[in-house]
C-alpha cells in the first residue's frame, strides 16, 4: 500500500463534552454527529458502504449491540454495521478499523461513529466501579482496583525512575485545561496555575482532582474514504498516513517495567515506519495524546519518541509541547481539557488533527505555523491497548 | 427495575434502578482465590522458563500454566503504593484503604493489595499476605499486605 492509496479523511463533527442534562440521549448525540460529519464531507447517507460504532460499554449506555440501533437510526440499513471496543482507544480503534476496511477494498467510503454516555446518568461511584472492570475484573476490578489508583501507581514508579514531579505533571494540568479555553466543545475549558494543580484536592496519590479528565458525555463522528472517493475540496485534505495497534500484559504488575507505556512505544513504531517517520521529535509537527491523568501525557510523551525516557516532564515544564511550543500537544484541551468520552475521544482528537493540518482549527487555536504531520494517539486500559495514527496533509 | 419521574433538567428523564444479581463463577482459579481467603499466597510455575507469577498467569511461553499452582511464603517488597479515600467495594467497610503493588518473594511479577492507611508503607517496605477482609464478598478483596515488623 503506497503513500498514495492512504485512506482519506472527508469530514467529520463533534458534538460538545460534557455533562448533559438537557434531556436528550446518545441516540440524539450520534445522529447529531453523523448527520453533521456526512453534511461536513459533501455526502449522503446512501453514499456510505460501511458504518463502523465505538462505544466502550454497553452496560452505561443501556444498549446492548448498539451498533444494530444506530445503522437504522442513521437511515444505513441494510449496509454493513460492526461495533468495535478497546477502553479508552475504542473511538480510534474504529478509525483503524474504517482504515482497514478502505485498506482491503471492501469499502470505499466508511462512517464512524463513536459516543460514550459516561458522565451525567450514573452517579460517580458506579461509573468508576464500572470502569474498573474494564481493567482484570475477576482479579482486580472486583477488589476495588480503580483506572486512578492503577495510573497512579504506574507514574509513582516512573517518578522513582526518572525524578518526575508533580510540579512537572501540573503543567500538563495547566496547560491542557488552557488549550481547552479557545475549544468552543471543550467540558473543562479554565485559567489555571501550577499551585492551583498542587492544591486540588487528593483523589489516589500523586494526583489530585485538577491531574484527572473528566468524564463527559459525546459523540464524534468522521467520513474516511479511498483516494478519488470524495467530492471535489476546495483545499488540502488529510491523509492517514500510518496505523499501529499493539498490546501490553492488562495487568501492571505482570509488566516488567510498569513506569513506562510499551504497547503506545510498539503501536507507535509501526505507525511511523508506514507513514516514513523516522524522527518523530523532528518529523511530527503536532499531536493530540491520551491524557486520562497528567502523568499519563509524559508517559505517553516519552513513548511516542517526542522525548526520551525521563526527559518529558522537563521538557514539558520547560514549555516544549505548549501551543506555541516545538511540538504542540493537545490543542483540543485533550482529555483533561476537551473532555472524556472514550468512545468519542479518538475520532475527536482525529478531527483535531486533522482541522489542524488544514489550518481550518478552532481559530485562537490554530497554529499560525504550517503544519504538514501530526500524531492522534489513544489507549485502553493502563495502556494495554494502544492505537496510534499518523495523519498527512496532501499537497 | 423501578420507575420514576426525575424531571430536574429542561427535558424529561425516567429513573431506572436496576437490580442486577450475578452468579459468578471462579473459574479455574478458584484454588488461587480460595487460598487468599486463607491469607496464603498460592501463584502459577512454568515449567518452561521456571518463572512464577502471583498473581497467577493462565498462560506463559505459549503454554497454559493454570493448573500449575506452587506455594509462596506471602512476604514480598512494596514496589509502589497510592492513597486516598476508597475502600474497597461491595463491602460495608468504609475504612480508607492504600494501593500497593507488591512483588512477593519468590514471584516475577506483582500483585495489587490493599493496605491500611494506619500501617503506612512505602516502595521498599516489607510486607506480608494478610488474613481475609472481614467484609470481603469477592475473595479478590482479600489480596490485601500488613506490615512485617522488623
Amino acid at each position: 500500500m503506497s503513500s498514495a492509496t492512504r485512506p482519506e479523511i472527508l469530514g467529520g463533527s463533534t458534538t460538545a463534552f460534557g455533562r448533559r442534562r438537557d434531556g436528550s440521549g446518545w441516540r440524539d448525540w450520534v445522529c447529531e454527529a453523523a448527520r453533521d460529519a456526512l453534511a461536513d464531507a459533501g455526502l449522503e447517507a446512501k453514499d456510505v458502504d460501511a458504518l463502523v460504532v465505538a462505544c466502550e460499554s454497553e452496560v452505561m449506555a443501556l444498549q446492548l449491540t448498539p451498533g444494530s440501533i444506530i445503522v437504522d437510526d442513521l437511515g444505513l440499513t441494510p449496509r454493513e454495521v460492526v461495533r468495535v471496543e478497546s477502553g479508552g482507544a475504542s473511538g480510534a480503534s474504529a478509525v483503524r478499523h474504517a482504515f482497514i476496511h478502505i485498506a482491503s477494498g471492501l469499502a470505499r467510503r466508511v462512517l464512524v461513529v463513536g459516543f460514550e454516555h459516561a458522565a451525567s446518568h450514573l452517579a460517580g461511584d458506579d461509573v468508576r466501579l464500572l470502569y474498573g472492570l474494564s481493567f482484570d475484573a475477576d482479579m482486580e476490578g472486583i477488589a476495588g482496583v480503580t483506572a486512578t489508583a492503577l495510573y497512579a501507581l504506574s507514574i509513582n514508579l516512573h517518578m522513582q525512575r526518572h525524578g518526575t514531579t508533580r510540579e512537572q505533571m501540573a503543567h500538563v494540568s495547566v496547560k491542557n485545561h488552557g488549550n481547552a479555553r479557545f475549544n468552543p466543545l471543550a467540558h473543562k475549558p479554565m485559567a489555571i496555575g501550577v499551585e492551583d494543580v498542587l492544591a486540588s484536592p487528593v483523589v489516589s496519590t500523586p494526583y489530585g482532582r485538577l491531574d484527572c479528565s473528566p468524564l463527559s458525555d459525546a459523540a464524534a463522528a468522521i467520513v474516511i474514504a479511498a483516494p478519488g472517493q470524495g467530492p471535489d475540496s476546495d483545499g488540502p485534505r488529510v491523509r492517514i498516513a500510518g496505523s499501529g495497534c499493539a498490546t501490553d500484559y492488562a495487568r501492571l504488575g505482570d509488566r516488567a517495567e510498569p513506569h513506562s507505556f510499551a504497547a503506545k512505544a510498539r503501536a507507535s513504531a509501526i505507525a511511523y515506519e508506514m507513514a516514513g517517520i523516522a524522527s518523530p521529535a523532528d518529523d511530527v509537527d503536532v499531536a493530540e495524546v491520551y491524557d486520562p491523568f497528567t502523568g499519563a501525557e509524559i508517559q505517553s510523551i516519552e513513548a511516542l519518541g517526542f522525548a526520551g525516557d525521563g526527559e518529558a516532564g522537563p521538557a514539558m515544564a520547560a514549555g516544549d509541547f505548549d501551543a506555541g511550543g516545538r511540538l504542540p500537544v493537545n490543542l483540543s484541551g485533550g482529555l483533561i481539557g476537551q473532555g472524556g468520552a472514550p468512545g468519542a475521544s479518538g475520532i475527536a482528537q482525529t478531527l483535531a488533527v486533522d482541522r489542524i493540518l488544514r489550518g481550518t482549527y478552532w481559530p485562537e487555536a490554530q497554529p499560525s505555523r504550517e503544519l504538514r504531520r501530526g500524531v492522534v494517539d489513544t489507549h485502553g486500559g493502563i495502556c494495554t491497548t494502544s492505537v496510534v495514527h499518523v495523519l498527512e496533509r496532501m499537497g | 427495575m423501578s420507575d420514576a419521574s426525575d424531571n430536574t433538567g429542561p427535558g424529561r428523564y425516567v429513573s431506572l434502578d436496576l437490580g442486577l444479581h450475578f452468579s459468578h463463577p471462579l473459574g479455574c482459579l478458584r484454588p488461587y482465590f480460595e487460598a487468599l481467603e486463607q491469607g496464603r499466597a498460592l501463584g502459577v510455575r512454568c515449567e518452561s522458563c521456571a518463572r512464577t507469577w502471583f498473581p497467577p498467569r493462565r498462560t506463559c511461553c505459549g503454554n497454559s500454566v493454570a493448573e500449575n499452582w506452587t506455594e509462596l511464603a506471602g512476604e514480598g517488597t512494596v514496589l509502589g503504593i497510592t492513597s486516598g479515600e476508597r475502600s474497597p467495594p461491595f463491602t460495608d467497610s468504609r475504612e480508607p484503604m492504600s494501593l500497593a503493588l507488591v512483588a512477593l518473594d519468590g514471584a516475577d511479577n506483582a500483585a495489587l493489595g490493599w493496605i491500611a492507611n494506619d500501617q503506612p508503607a512505602a516502595p521498599g517496605s516489607r510486607v506480608r499476605l494478610g488474613v481475609a477482609a472481614e467484609h470481603a464478598v469477592h475473595p479478590a478483596q482479600c489480596a490485601r499486605f500488613e506490615p512485617v515488623d522488623d
